[in-house]
């Protein structure tokens, strides 16, 4: 039994999948006829695995979600055959826009590497919104649904001015038509004023209701909303249409059968239901025009309207430093909340400060109506007469196309007194840095200067390198001068030092000439000469420099002990002392002579020691 | 020998200035009179073709970029001011009007930080033109010559010892003005720069008219060049925003 069970199922399960691959069914399916502002789902089922889904183009309804996917399988068996289902969905939900037949292509599917397209559809949107007006309150079961259609309650915009000027005010009006009863209402989507400059103007208080005769029938209207616009480019501007719910009350309509119900009329019990219904008011077209550019007056700064100019100086003679207040009010009805403050030109030494601007501005069904002032303070700050030329403002008046220009009076401020000496009790504290009034760039140097050739740079010239030698080169010459200079010296004295010895020599044979001719003078004179000389030959230390104070100096610097310096100052002194002791004995004389011998050698000694 | 030096580049000095002749002079002079009767167009002609017979002046940039700035074409303004600023690096007036068109352009661009040796050491090299620092290095060398030579003449050691240090100064300024001077050659001759002198001019990827757009730069922007292929250069902005800018819409300074 079993045996053929598995044989069956088998069978059935390669039966089936040779029958789902034979036919792909792709399937689009919407409500054919759905209301105005009402959601609705738009389906693509395809019956086999898709591989690629191409949604098509939806351009006549709102998408509010999709596309989502979902995918179910199913196995059946019935009376032993088998049979898998699969069933594979995108969803959209959509939300019809306007009234109209509107067609939503098909899509594509890619199963089995074969394109399918599904059926395209063809939708209906009515006016009416059959789903969206759902019982508020009512049986949530009943059966049929109260229809409120456009005729019955529309929304019109109307603007008072549909060829304005750029910047002229132009009143825009939403109106509320209804032949039922409104119970409420309330704007979804305020409109944008792309490229105007725009002021909600609405009454605050109940709308008050007219009545108004359309087409022949009698309808409540009511303004619901107003708005003051002004075009702030030329051209063609759209105001976007006004969205708006309103709960509406209907008779509910009977329900067949219900004695009760049809006794009672279904007044009397709140046999009313509450219905929403949307609507949408018309977007208005407005094509805004250029100002003329002929005539234009050069104080124009954009006011469009008509406008009156007051001005006002107050006090006229004050003191030095006590304020003054110019004021200039503008009023009118037009762009007063763009009006700059007219041009003053205030002449020096008045400290004015930045206008004080206050408005006095009402919003009314006739535009933008009030004044704006300026409120100049001046403060004097020396003595004087001023003089405040006129202030002229220029304005286009729509009304005769024109521009007109308002002009005041002159001014003249009497200030007393002299400036300086009212703050001189903090002298300085009324100066100030020095303030730019605007970056503009500084005079051009038009002296004469020197022009030099293009490109011609003393830096890595030849010139450059040149003088940059010289100091080296002249630097190089002093070198081989010095040298020659410092051997040259160091030649005469090294010829010195080696004549110190012959030269001392000498003057000691003519010394002891003297001696054996006992001439005294002559020979200490040649003894002095021996020693200083020997002295000043071999240290290369001129004569005349020499004496008995820095001697000792010399010789220790030289490195000589100083013992020996000690023994050439008490030589040089016991000659001293002999020459000029006369008649000093022969004894005397030859005792020198042999001291200085002496003397002489331990020098010549400790010299070459060295 | 360096008095007959001195007397030759005197002689020099003096054929330099003879030889620019009255012509450039009389322009320079006309130009100037056509800036002071407003005439700004006109002026900026005369400028022009003075610098275009070969001559230049800091001044003459600068009487240039105002020209250009009262014409309303603030791109040309500034790079005449950088140009004037390159030869005369201390002229207050290109400073001063070379920030009033700054704050007339619409990039704003923020530099990359630069580290602060850097910044002192280029304090220190704007100090004076190249030739300036030129000057400056031929004379400190002369002075440390001297005092080197004042060394070796000198006998006592106190005497020697200052002769010596001093000179060892004179020579580290001279190192210092050397190296400023090749470091401002480098800057105002080797480092190309150059001023965006169109309205707006697209950045792109690569050298291409196809290629994409990455930013846009405005009139009067500052960049440096870095690479050049036929009809466009590599522009590096001071951010480090790097992209291919056509010839046609910025000038080397």
């Amino acid at each position: 039994m079993s045996k053929y069970f598995f044989a069956a199922l088998i069978f059935a399960l390669v039966n089936t999948q040779v029958s789902v691959a034979s036919e792909v069914a792709f399937v689009a399916s919407a409500p054919a006829q759905v209301g105005v502002g009402e959601r609705f789902r738009l389906v693509f089922s395809v019956n086999k695995r898709p591989v690629n889904f191409n949604p098509p183009a939806i351009t006549d309804f709102r998408i509010v979600s999709g596309p989502s996917q979902s995918s179910s399988t199913s196995v059946q068996m019935i009376n032993g055959q088998v049979s898998q289902t699969e069933n594979h969905t995108f969803s959209y939900i959509l939300e019809a826009g306007r009234e109209g037949s509107f067609t939503v292509p098909g899509a594509t599917v890619t199963v089995n590497g074969r394109e399918y397209r599904s059926n395209s559809l063809s939708i209906l949107i009515s006016g009416q919104a059959p789903q969206a007006a759902r019982p508020a309150q009512a049986d949530p079961q009943q059966p049929e649904a109260v229809q409120i259609t456009g005729r019955d309650l529309f929304i019109r915009a109307t603007a008072s001015n549909s060829n304005p000027f750029v910047g002229q005010q132009v009143v825009v009006t939403y109106r509320l038509y209804t032949r039922v009863t409104v119970a409420q209402y309330s704007i979804e989507k305020t409109p944008g004023f792309q490229g105007f400059w725009a002021e909600d103007i609405t009454p605050q208080d109940q709308p008050r209701v007219t009545e108004e005769v359309i087409d022949g029938q009698r309808y409540n209207v009511a303004i619901i909303r107003q708005v003051v616009v002004f075009p702030q480019r030329s051209g063609q501007l759209t105001i976007e249409p006004l969205e708006l719910v309103a709960l509406v009350r209907v008779a509910a309509p009977r329900r067949t059968g219900s004695l009760f119900d049809d006794f009672f009329g279904g007044s009397v019990f709140g046999a009313f239901q509450t219905v929403e219904h949307r609507s949408n008011s018309n977007p208005v077209q407005i094509i805004a025009r250029d100002l003329p550019t002929a005539n234009r007056p050069s104080g124009f700064n954009g006011a469009v309207g008509s406008f009156e100019l007051k001005t006002s100086l107050s006090p006229q003679t004050v003191n030095v430093n006590e304020p003054v207040t110019l004021s200039m009010s503008i009023s009118g009805s037009g762009n007063l909340k763009m009006i700059v403050s007219p041009e003053v030109k205030f002449p020096p030494n008045l400290e004015v400060f930045d206008p004080n601007i206050t408005e006095n501005i009402q919003s009314g069904t006739s535009g933008v109506t009030g004044s704006r002032t300026f409120e100049y303070l001046i403060i004097p700050r020396v003595g004087g007469s001023f003089e405040i030329p006129p202030v002229q403002f220029s304005f286009f008046d729509p009304a005769v196309r024109k521009y007109v220009t308002r002009r005041s009076e002159g001014f003249r401020i009497e200030v007393s007194g002299d400036g300086m000496l009212v703050t001189s009790a903090a002298p300085g504290a009324m100066r100030t840095d020095v303030v730019y009034l605007t970056s503009d760039i500084r005079f051009i140097q038009n002296q004469l200067f020197r022009l030099q050739p293009i490109g011609v740079l003393f830096f890595k010239s030849t010139w450059y390198f040149a003088l940059m030698a010289l100091p080296l080169v002249l630097f190089g010459v002093f070198l081989i001068f010095w040298k020659r200079h410092a051997r040259l010296q160091r030649d005469i004295a090294l010829l010195k030092n080696r004549k110190a010895q012959k030269t001392a020599k000498k003057r000691l044979k003519k010394a002891a000439i003297y001696l054996n001719e006992s001439k005294a003078v002559e020979f200490y004179e040649e003894i002095f000469k021996a020693l200083w000389g020997y002295v000043a030959d071999k240290f290369n230390i001129p004569v005349f420099k020499l004496n008995k104070d820095n001697v000792v100096e010399v010789f220790i610097q030289k490195g000589l002990p100083h013992d020996i310096a000690d023994q050439f100052l008490t030589t040089l002194d016991e000659c001293e002392f002999a020459r000029f002791a006369p008649g000093s004995p022969q004894r005397h004389l030859d005792e020198t002579y042999q001291k200085t011998m002496e003397m002489l050698v331990t020098l010549e000694k400790n010299l070459k020691n060295d | 020998m360096f008095r007959k030096a001195f007397v030759i580049f005197l002689v020099l000095f003096a054929g330099c200035l003879q030889s620019m002749a009255a012509d450039p002079q009389g322009k320079l002079q006309k130009a100037n009179q056509a800036y002071v009767s407003e005439e700004y167009a006109h002026a900026i002609e005369l400028y022009e073709s003075i610098i275009d017979t070969g001559y230049e002046a800091a001044l003459l940039y600068y009487n240039l970029g105002n020209a250009y700035f009262r014409e309303e074409k603030i791109g040309k303004a500034i790079l005449n001011y950088e140009r004037a600023m390159r030869l005369d690096p201390k002229n207050e007036d290109a400073q001063f009007n070379l920030r009033v068109a700054n704050a007339r352009i619409v990039d704003q661009i923020t530099p990359v930080p630069v580290i602060f040796y850097k910044r002192w050491w280029s304090s220190v090299y704007n100090l004076f033109s190249t030739d300036g620092w030129a000057w400056a290095s031929f004379v400190l060398l002369f002075f440390t010559v001297t005092g080197l030579a004042a060394f070796f003449i000198f006998r006592s050691v106190r005497n020697k010892k200052t002769a010596l240090s001093i000179s060892l100064l004179f020579f580290l300024l001279t190192v210092v003005s050397i190296l400023a001077a090749r470091e401002t050659y480098y800057q105002r001759n080797i480092l190309r720069e150059a001023i965006v002198i169109v309205a707006r001019t697209s950045v792109k990827s690569s050298p291409s008219q196809e290629s994409l757009d990455l930013f846009f730069i405005h009139e009067g922007t500052k960049s440096q060049l870095t690479r050049e292929l036929g009809e466009w250069y590599e522009i590096r902005l001071a951010n480090g925003n790097v992209g291919w800018v056509q010839k046609t819409a910025i000038e080397a300074i």
